[in-house]
């Protein structure tokens, strides 16, 4: 947090102690309310007048404050909520890895993360235990697996041109055949991928959205063709629990 | 990692702040934004960059050089001389951080008028306008004739004989044409053409006085008093326009930081270039390019000097008409919201987002005086420089005393503002003084009148306002002012009073709420 304050806020020297000050400023704006002038600000946050003076007009300047509009005073402004960001990190709710591996204390399959953050499937949190072979193949044939194919469903985009190259004899290299199964994927929540990027092994994914309920990446269920399967309902409930306790930490 | 993001830190956020913040995210969006008042134009646009370029360019360093060089030839003084320059500079670089006060605080389109009327009363206000729109327009007047005339020297210097007053005219009315269509294209087009044009013709006057070996030449300098406050005036006058950034508050990216940096490095530029000109006038190396642009070929410069000089302060005049044609049209921009003057000069292009109306008019206006001015002025242009040496010094010191003024009103002046500002306003109204009484007792009236015409314009416009349009002194004042978006929501909301004039008041009653 307090790196992310000196970038953003540009103070130089002496940084942890120039955020502390300029928090303590916001602080009391935020407390003596709108309109509170430049020595009230210094007096309630014990900071030299002249000090004051320079770090307010650098808060304006960044954003972090407003001056009124007659200039004689100050207001909180919009930047200061992206300091609630750094809230967040700092209050008890639990980050993506600790609550990820929360859920693979429940499981015996592998379970990753991955991010669709820029167009791009990129794995975020893989599960320390079951490695995934050939990862480099998985971003490149996004219709050839399970994560693949929920970026692809949720982003109508992205799947025309795409070359289905064939991996394996299961891969799906229709795109009428991959078509309807984006859309099944779409209704049901989750995409399943059997054996169709590596013989030996398939998927159940599904899609992990943020606060404003896009999706921004997937949680995926490796393990043998024999045991993971949509059939299951177990594991079904398990994935769809588990991305929307993931909800909005991606 | 994980341990580091639960660390201490957030024990800081919380409280007041961190209420707030929570606040913010149940907040609804105001029904009625407010926006401001110059949402019109291409918010956000420029750069450092460009803001340096537009102020550099309105001072136009390169044509400077050239004057002071041939004062220092012609009036020797020594190293006097060169401390008169520092020490001008320095007093130029204190009414910069006058100004950067204000552009610390605020973002406008008027500059020095927008500031005036954060400490002055409203008449000392409308004087401000008055003597900064003079001073624009008399600068852009002289520089665009100027430059009429370089571009017909570069024409003889080539062997082709133009002369006369119509060709002057012409070349002049070319010029203004080319400056309004890049003015209107877009401001950043602008800013950067010039910062490029400028830039070129500073490296040509500084290699060409770098490399000239001294040659003695029989340099007749044009008739200048040889006194020191003389060469103080002219380094003044050399450095007027340096503030011309803070037109762009509205236009400029972080315009807190950028203008604020821009009005603070220029005067420090220009007195470097300007104590090297100083310099190389005293060790003889400035004499060639000074009696190859005033004597041409005549002075015994081969043709490529003469025209690599005449080249490099053509280019330079022409940036500076540039320069002053942005600044004045922001100028007439910010009155025309207002009203003080007729609110069509307020029409912002729908493309280009540009005044192009204020642009036009104010070209116009250069134009016509320019014309005169090569018809009148152009063999001695003393009592016109004194003129717009008048409205610039009366219009710095009106900004020192409100400086002052605003600095105690919002409760934020400290020992070294105050000791700076009060300076710069004695200084100015004494050399103001100094001016107007030599005038009179030297018989020169073209000084004291400046003064009176000047002084007396903020009290006859506003007598001219309270007849026509009153309701126009009620809506003065109006800058990039906060938007309702730029608040953290909850934080306060954004209403417009009965002028039209935002005021913010409190969205909830907060725990610690003031009366």
């Amino acid at each position: 947090m307090t790196t992310q304050s000196d970038a953003a806020v540009g103070f130089g020297g002496q940084q942890p102690k120039a955020v502390q000050k300029a928090l303590g400023m916001l602080e009391a704006v935020a407390h003596l309310g709108p309109g509170a002038t430049a020595k009230e600000i210094a007096h309630f946050a014990d900071v030299a007048p002249t000090t004051a003076y320079r770090m307010l007009n650098l808060l304006v300047a960044e954003g972090f404050l407003v001056r009124v509009p007659d200039l004689s005073g100050f207001a909180l402004g919009r930047r200061t909520a992206e300091l609630s960001r750094a809230a967040v990190e700092t209050d008890t709710s639990p980050t993506l890895h600790e609550t990820v591996e929360e859920l693979r204390s429940h499981t015996r399959f592998g379970l990753h993360v991955a991010s669709f953050a820029g167009g791009r499937l990129r794995f975020v949190d893989q599960d320390p235990d079951h490695e995934i072979v050939g990862i480099a193949l998985l971003a490149k044939n996004l219709h050839s697996n399970a994560l693949g194919k929920v970026m692809l469903a949720h982003n109508p985009g992205m799947s025309v041109g795409l070359e289905l190259r064939k991996l394996t004899e299961y891969t799906v290299c229709d795109p009428d055949v991959l078509e309807s199964e984006l859309s099944r994927t779409r209704l049901v929540g989750h995409a399943f991928e059997n054996q169709e990027c590596r013989v030996g092994r398939s998927a159940l994914a599904v899609p992990i959205r943020n606060h404003d309920a896009e999706v921004v990446g997937g949680l995926c269920l490796q393990g043998s063709p024999l045991r993971v399967s949509p059939a299951e309902y177990d594991q079904l409930t398990f994935l769809h629990d588990g991305s929307r306790r993931l909800t909005g930490l991606l | 990692m994980a341990s580091g993001r639960r660390g201490g830190g957030g024990s800081r956020i919380g409280g007041a702040l961190g209420a707030a913040i929570a606040r913010s995210r149940n907040t609804a969006p105001a029904v009625t934004p407010v926006f401001s008042p110059l949402r019109a134009l291409n918010r956000r646009q420029l750069s450092q960059i460009d803001l340096i370029g537009q102020s550099l360019s309105t001072v136009a360093p390169a044509t400077g050089m050239i004057f002071i060089a041939s004062w220092i030839i012609s009036a020797d003084p020594g190293v006097a001389g060169l401390a008169a320059i520092l020490g001008t500079t320095a007093v130029v670089v204190a009414v910069a951080f006058c100004i950067s006060q204000f552009t610390r605080r605020l973002a406008a389109a008027g500059s020095l008028y927008s500031f005036a009327f954060q400490g002055l009363p409203r008449r000392a206000t409308l004087t401000m306008g008055a003597a900064l729109l003079l001073g624009y327009l008399g600068i852009a007047i002289s520089v665009l004739a100027n430059s009429a005339v370089s571009l017909l020297g570069i024409a003889t210097a080539l062997g082709s004989a133009v002369s006369g007053t119509v060709p002057l005219l012409v070349c002049a009315g070319l010029v203004a044409g080319v400056v309004a269509t890049i003015a209107v294209r877009g401001v950043r087009l602008a800013t950067r053409a010039i910062l490029v044009v400028e830039l070129c013709s500073l490296v040509v006057i500084c290699a060409l006085m770098v490399t000239d070996s001294g040659t003695p030449t029989s340099s007749v300098a044009p008739g200048t008093a040889a006194t020191l406050p003389f060469l103080a005036l002219m380094v003044v006058f050399g450095m007027a326009g340096f503030e011309s950034a803070a037109f762009f508050g509205a236009e400029a990216r972080r315009p807190l930081i950028t203008v604020t940096r821009a009005v603070l490095v220029t005067p420090i530029l220009c007195g470097t270039v300007f104590v090297f000109a100083g310099w190389a006038a005293l060790t003889g190396h400035a004499d060639v390019v000074v009696a190859a642009y005033f004597e041409g070929t005549a002075s015994g410069a081969s043709t490529a000097m003469v025209v690599a000089v005449k080249v490099g302060v053509t280019f330079s005049w022409f940036a500076s008409a540039l320069g002053c044609a942005q600044a004045g049209s922001r100028l007439l921009l910010a009155m025309g919201i207002e009203g003080t003057v007729p609110r069509r000069l307020s029409r912002v292009h729908r493309r280009f987002r540009t005044p192009y109306v204020a642009v036009i008019v104010f070209t116009a206006a250069v134009v016509i005086g320019a014309w005169m001015y090569l018809v009148i002025f152009l063999g001695d242009s003393i009592v016109f420089d004194g003129f717009v040496e008048v409205a610039v010094v009366g219009a710095y010191t009106l900004l020192a005393v409100s400086c002052l003024r605003f600095l105690r009103r919002i409760g934020e002046d400290a020992r070294t503002t105050t000791v700076v500002a009060v300076g710069i306003a004695c200084v100015g109204a004494g050399l103001l003084g100094y001016l107007t009484l030599s005038g009179i007792s030297d018989g020169q009236w073209g000084i004291p009148t400046a003064v009176l015409v000047v002084g007396l314009a903020g009290v006859v416009w506003a007598a001219v306002l309270k007849r026509l349009r009153p309701e126009s002194l009620a809506t003065m004042g109006a800058f990039d002012s906060p938007e309702t978006t730029d608040l953290l929501p909850g934080a306060g909301e954004l209403v417009l009073d009965d002028d039209g004039r935002p005021q913010l008041v409190s969205a909830h009653s907060l725990p610690g709420d003031r009366r």
